[in-house]
């Protein structure tokens, strides 16, 4: 079964993933923020034992951060099967589905966070999995809600649906046109946020930006959904048509950086992870607007690779730590044995 | 003036941020202030909390000596109104009514409303079993208060308290 960053979804071109994310506390535990330890593998354990007899659990994989290595924890972020804020957690465990893309945390910023992620534009699939999920959970653990304030999260910036939602998109074209700050701009006035998924520095590697809801309370959770969905279409809009002109007017000098980028990815031996994202970017680029091809035009998505070199997969494959020479080399070696060929 | 990210070029962008409380002062160029705003949002602090604890910090400053609001504690968790508005953050499902009435406004200017009309969650969507299990909690932290309403001789809340135990339990014998 195809994980959703194995494959291309509908709009795929721009759209890598759609993302719903629900953030739930129980009635009965303090927050995290005051929380204590033992209270925090109580509450851990508590929920963890109601779920896992739950018909919707039956395939899920249950994890305890005591029983993790700290590069599997890594890898998992970077597969965004959890939160950088779970990673950074001591205490934690979760629920993840067999092909991940459900994934329930437990002791994040809130005490359950319930994720759900659909490949390419498909909100309404990824919300329902979550829906579900949460209906579940509800059912069997009292959640902290409240008639005024709605479902009740650590942060009041959460409160209300405590839903947020997020598209990840490949906007190669708008960065290059130099777009991406002007739309971060204009899309704050709709209650929405964008941000560069990987960066190096203060810039962005790889042309990968998350669009995100900021509003939560005051508004249904379809709302919420068909606004930014909405936003989002329209981005996507821009993007094409930035391609669309690309291809015109300097098709030589992109198939040039295409094929340059294949070069390099097909045969360097070290490989910096911001060289990487940024190679993959143009090669993601190419396949989707059909300037390359793969042999049969067999679907293939890059983005997996993508994650597939950041240095907790990498290690993980090595089996052992690697310094960061030795993780470009390694880098190099996977993108080698992982690289579409191209026609 | 220097750029104080890149020190290199001229800072023309200057702005003041409240956050958790504290006043700070920032010079930068166009350039840098512009890749800022992009990569803020990368990190998990989210820009709503300080919006929220540089209002609530705001109207704090304003208030003319002794803050009675000081005085305002969770009794579940232990959060201080002091607490909260350094932090911006609830400690526990009871923070909402110690201190969701002083925030009503912000949440407005913040999500525009502060009414959710979401998803709604009821104790009938429990499972019996949880249910009753739920009830039985609720009597027990309802005996707490009516306890606590006598101790401090506040005979109408212990009213209150008493009766609606005495319905609560009415119910488990009825389901039983």
């Amino acid at each position: 079964m195809l994980r959703w960053f194995e494959q291309n979804g509908p709009e795929g071109d721009v759209v890598i993933s759609s993302r719903v994310r629900l953030a739930r506390n129980l009635k009965d535990y303090n927050f995290s923020l005051k929380l204590d330890t033992p209270d925090a593998h109580k509450m851990i354990g508590e929920a963890a034992q109601k779920l896992r007899v739950l018909p919707e659990f039956k395939d899920f994989h249950e994890y305890h951060f005591e029983n993790l290595e700290e590069v599997q924890r890594e890898a998992m972020k970077e597969r965004h099967v959890i939160s950088p804020f779970l990673l950074s957690q001591s205490v934690a465990g979760g629920f993840v589905s067999s092909n991940e893309d459900l994934s329930i945390m437990l002791n994040e910023e809130d005490h359950i966070r319930i994720q759900a992620y659909r490949a390419g534009m498909d909100m309404e699939r990824a919300y329902e999995a979550a829906d579900h999920i949460d209906d579940c959970i509800g059912a069997v653990l009292p959640y902290a809600y409240d008639t005024q304030y709605g479902y009740l999260t650590t942060c009041p910036s959460n409160v209300g649906t405590g839903m947020r939602v997020s598209y990840m998109c490949h906007l190669p074209a708008l960065a290059w046109n130099n777009k991406i700050q002007g739309i971060a701009a204009e899309i704050g006035r709709f209650g929405l946020v964008m941000h560069s998924v990987y960066s190096d520095g203060n810039k962005s590697a790889g042309d990968i930006y998350q669009i995100s809801n900021q509003i939560t309370l005051g508004v249904t959770e379809k709302e919420l959904i068909e606004n930014i969905t909405n936003i989002v279409q329209q981005i996507v809009t821009q993007e094409r048509i930035l391609r669309n002109r690309l291809k015109e007017k300097q098709k030589i000098s992109v198939l040039d950086g295409i094929y340059r980028s294949y070069g390099i990815l097909k045969y360097a031996r070290k490989v910096s992870l911001k060289d990487g994202l940024v190679l993959l970017s143009q090669l993601r680029l190419g396949l989707a607007e059909g300037l390359v091809k793969t042999p049969d035009e067999r679907d293939y998505a890059i983005y997996q690779l993508m994650i597939g070199i950041q240095p907790g997969n990498l290690e993980m494959l090595a089996s052992q730590e690697l310094t960061e020479e030795e993780t470009d080399v390694m880098r190099a070696q996977f993108i080698r044995e992982n690289l579409p060929s191209i026609e | 003036m220097l750029c104080e990210n890149c020190k290199e070029r001229e800072a023309t962008v200057h702005f003041t941020e409240i956050m958790n409380g504290r006043v700070q002062k920032h010079h930068l160029c166009k350039e840098c202030a512009a890749q800022m705003e992009m990569m803020g949002y990368a990190s998990n602090e989210v820009p709503f909390v300080k919006l929220l604890t540089g209002m609530l910090a705001a109207g704090q400053t304003q208030e003319q000596g002794e803050n009675p609001l000081q005085y305002v504690r969770c009794p579940k968790c232990g959060m201080t109104y002091e607490e909260f508005t350094r932090v911006g953050k609830f400690g526990c499902a009871e923070c909402i009514d110690v201190f969701g009435p002083l925030i009503g406004d912000h949440m407005k200017k913040l999500h525009g409303s502060d009414t959710h009309t979401g998803k709604t969650y009821t104790k009938e969507k429990m499972q019996p079993e949880t249910k009753q299990e739920q009830e039985q909690q609720d009597i027990e932290a309802l005996k707490l208060r009516l306890k606590e309403a006598v101790m401090l001789e506040n005979f109408e809340a212990a009213a209150k308290y008493r009766d609606e135990i005495k319905a609560l339990q009415a119910k488990e014998e009825h389901n039983a």
